[in-house]
């Protein structure tokens, strides 16, 4: 369980960090942030790394 | 008034965006429709839009509504009208569906919801913070923006001082020349 609930973190803050890029430093644009990045967090958390 | 403007362009635009708009809609919102009114089409001058944006802030009610009063600016009061409809309605029934689909899947606390709001979360902090960082480029803030604008995030985040306050003291550091 602590090691589902570290990987969690771990991919949370990659997708801060990501969105973060993405929006500010790369300028890719809102939608396209979005549109990455909702579907990659939502299917890890929903299948990979579910809450125990 | 811009007669050149193509309304549903800028209505598509509006309802594609809002449906993006995760976690603090006006500033997210506002770099991308800035860039699409004044530098892609130039239907607004930069004070213009900075204006509009800060009236929508002073004024009462959600602060989104600063679109109605771009549109107003380029096209009168049917623009007004058609940019905030784009602008509610397509978010409204996204909310809907997406309510609708998740009471009948566990409801708030089921797998699917929880899944979506611990991927929204980090992402809407992130984004949040990407939209802070252009505003302080645009502003051409320097090293002492940075640091003004971490410290009113730390003070925010650890503290439950009013943002009021926050913003005089940013306001009070700005007249003074600190920033």
């Amino acid at each position: 369980m602590a090691r589902t609930l570290f990987w969690r973190r771990v991919v949370q803050v990659a997708l801060l960090v990501a969105a973060f890029i993405g929006l500010g430093v790369a300028k890719v644009g809102l939608i396209t942030v979005v549109a990455t990045l909702v579907p990659i967090g939502f299917l890890l958390f929903a299948f990979v790394w579910r809450k125990p | 008034m811009n007669d050149d403007v193509k309304l549903g362009g800028l209505a598509w635009h509006l309802a594609v965006l809002s449906l993006t708009a995760i976690g603090g809609g006006v500033v997210l919102v506002a770099p991308d429709v800035h860039h699409y009114v004044s530098v892609q089409n130039h239907w607004l001058t930069d004070e213009q839009f900075a204006a509009m944006y800060a009236l929508a802030q002073a004024a009462p009610g959600p602060n989104l509504l600063f679109v109605t009063l771009i549109g107003w600016m380029i096209k009168g009061w049917l623009g007004a009208v058609v940019v905030t409809l784009a602008a509610i309605v397509p978010s409204s029934c996204l909310v809907l569906a997406l309510g609708t689909v998740i009471n009948r899947h566990g409801g708030g606390e089921g797998r699917w919801a929880g899944a979506l709001r611990d991927a929204l979360a980090p992402l809407a902090a992130g984004m949040l913070a990407g939209a802070a960082w252009t505003f302080l480029s645009v502003a051409g803030a320097g090293w002492r923006g940075i640091v003004l604008a971490l410290a009113a995030a730390a003070a925010a985040y650890a503290t439950k001082l009013n943002p009021l306050w926050l913003i005089a003291l940013g306001a009070l550091a700005g007249a003074i020349g600190l920033v």
